[in-house]
């Protein structure tokens, strides 16, 4: 017993990891090492239109074939993965930012808590992906008008749920005590009630940070992205579209590796949850 | 039970009047002018300015929002800036493909995902649990216009077992009508069942810890009737609310399916009307849609007071 108890504290972090994690792990590693080295990995300009070289396929000089505008598939493949990485990781801080401070304030401020929780409601209300399309059709596309259209909609859940740990935790003892002690609300706020909200906003940022990458492919499918000026995953996949038929890697090698990225983060926001949070071990704090 | 039903809707006006807002204000909040955006960048000035006129814009805010929300109490949620038919007659002549496809796949999700959660549950941690965990993230990582085209590819393609695309009402037979709507209610049941099945997993395992279960097995109950009878039953209700709360993901998800499917539905008519800018359109579908979800919740919420005798206010 002591012998076993002893071996799981020695022995190294990286052993008790289940080897699914660590091929998530080194798989996103791989996509961001090569996503930050974009110029020196890509082949070709990932913008280069060749149309002598249509719906090629792979090939020594384009790895993975060509689109239907002659471009290199591998270098926007490559280039892709900044534009769809930024915009998760960014999505996913904005949202966090946002639904933190909010759920802050809502938890320990009854005052404002009805009026901007029913507010939430509404926006909860609203089917994500449509809110994501009016915003971007009507703001006009670019990376930022694509950020905050992600961002909004996930905004409520990140309220709840900061939300929830405020009120479970305001009544505590240490925060009653700094309460008399005569501690302003913002520095209880921020200095005793925000830490405790963190384990679960650092697994819900990597589920916010999956969602985002998918929803951008989304809209870039629908036809409310991003233009193809800037590779991402999401408009090789529209653009590639039409062709699908007469070749099918042209949507297939994109949406692989966008999914195996989505599936890395999902994998990974499940081990950290569990890890940080036994106590929620069995379930699954993401709804959508 | 009257006071129950008088607090939740009570609680549901206000939500969604703040709902009617939020969509007021995001059309009117853009930057720049919603106007030149709507008639394109090789428009005059004069275009321009009739545009703004026949949308009210040149109007102040507020009187824009009693217009509308006048409008509003009519049954008028806007006119389509193309067509000129009403947004709502629009919606009527596309609401089947969107229904059929979205009562299928509940139907289809729920008769899977329930006992494929409940499985999971009751084998915890053994392979069975592990399949349908892996099968579950794996069905909410790709996104559903990829699981399509893979659908696609293999039946349609491949196999040539069922057509690529399009639509055939009911009216026009039962035969060429399903042939048409099994790939994209597949597509979209698939990546529900994923989510629902994890949700039910979650919710019947809690239930499982409550000492009512042990009891039922400390006085013999067979292990079907602790499953379904005490714990499923209890389950229920979360698993209940998931359903309703997921509506709103799964109106993402018929958009991007008939738009894979090419399927004349309202997720279409909301991309159509997004390609030409016709933000009435966008407006009328994204708030029809909005009450629609609120009105399914406010009906799963009356609901529990029945089913449920714990839960009054």
């Amino acid at each position: 017993m002591l012998q076993t108890l002893l071996s799981s504290v020695t022995r190294p972090a990286i052993a008790r990891t289940p080897a699914l994690v660590l091929l998530a792990s080194a798989l996103l590693l791989a996509i961001v090492v090569i996503a930050f080295l974009a110029p020196w990995v890509a082949t070709h300009d990932p913008n280069a239109i060749q149309p002598a070289v249509r719906l090629k396929p792979a090939s020594a000089d384009f790895l993975l074939g060509t689109d239907s505008f002659g471009r290199d598939i591998f270098s926007r493949l490559v280039f892709g993965a900044r534009a769809s990485l930024l915009i998760g990781v960014v999505s996913a801080i904005a949202a966090i930012l946002a639904g933190l401070f909010i759920g802050l304030v809502c938890g320990y401020y009854p005052s404002v808590d009805m009026l901007l929780m029913r507010v939430m409601d509404g926006l909860m209300a609203i089917p994500g992906v449509l809110l994501a399309i009016a915003f971007v059709a009507l703001w006009g596309a670019s990376i930022s008008s694509v950020i905050i259209a992600i961002a909004i909609p996930e905004i409520p859940r990140v309220v709840r749920l900061a939300r929830s740990v405020v009120l479970a935790t305001r009544h505590e003892p240490y925060v009653e005590a700094a309460v008399t002690l005569g501690t302003p609300g913002w520095k209880i706020v921020w200095r005793h009630l925000m830490p405790n909200t963190l384990p679960s906003l650092i697994v819900q940022a990597t589920y916010i940070c999956a969602s985002a990458i998918m929803l951008e492919a989304i809209l870039s499918f629908i036809g409310a992205g991003l233009g193809s000026e800037i590779p991402t995953w999401g408009n090789m996949i529209a653009d590639g579209r039409l062709y699908f038929q007469i070749k099918p890697s042209i949507v297939f090698i994109p949406a692989a590796v966008l999914s195996a990225c989505v599936l890395s983060m999902n994998i990974i926001g499940d081990e950290v949850r569990d890890r940080l949070d036994p106590r929620l071990k069995k379930g699954g704090m993401r709804v959508g | 039970m009257l006071n129950y039903l008088a607090v939740r809707i009570g609680y549901a006006i206000p939500v969604a009047a703040l709902v009617g807002l939020m969509i007021f204000l995001l059309v009117r909040l853009t930057p720049g002018d919603p106007a030149a955006i709507l008639v394109g960048e090789n428009a005059t000035l004069a275009d321009i300015e009739a545009v703004r006129q026949s949308l009210g814009l040149d109007q102040p805010l507020l009187t824009q929002l009693v217009h509308w929300v006048g409008n509003l109490m009519h049954g008028d949620i806007g006119t389509s800036i193309i067509s000129q038919i009403p947004v709502s007659k629009l919606i009527a002549q596309r609401v089947d493909p969107s229904l059929s496809l979205t009562l299928i796949t509940f139907v289809m999700t729920t008769l899977l995902a329930i006992p494929l959660g409940v499985l999971a549950a009751w084998q915890h941690g053994r392979f069975a649990d592990r399949a349908i965990m892996v099968f579950s993230i794996i069905g909410f990582s790709v996104p559903v216009f990829v699981l399509g085209y893979v659908l696609i590819k293999i039946f349609a393609i491949d196999l040539r077992l069922l057509p690529v695309q399009g639509y055939k009402p009911i009216t026009d037979g039962f035969g060429p009508f399903i042939n048409r709507m099994i790939l994209p209610a597949l597509t979209l049941t698939l990546a529900f069942t994923a989510l629902i099945a994890r949700m039910t997993r979650t919710s019947m395992l809690s239930v499982l810890d409550e000492d009512y279960i042990r009891t039922a097995r400390a006085k013999g109950a067979g292990e079907s009737s602790v499953l379904f009878r005490h714990a499923l039953r209890n389950a229920f209700i979360p698993i209940i609310t998931i359903l309703g709360n997921s509506f709103a993901l799964l109106i993402g998800g018929v958009v991007v399916t008939e738009t894979v499917f090419n399927l004349p539905g309202i997720g279409r008519l909301t991309v159509e009307a997004i390609l030409a800018r016709d933000y009435p359109v966008i407006q009328g579908v994204v708030l029809m849609m909005s009450f629609i979800y609120l009105g399914i919740n406010l009906l799963i919420d009356l609901a529990y007071a029945f089913i449920d005798p714990r839960i009054r206010y």
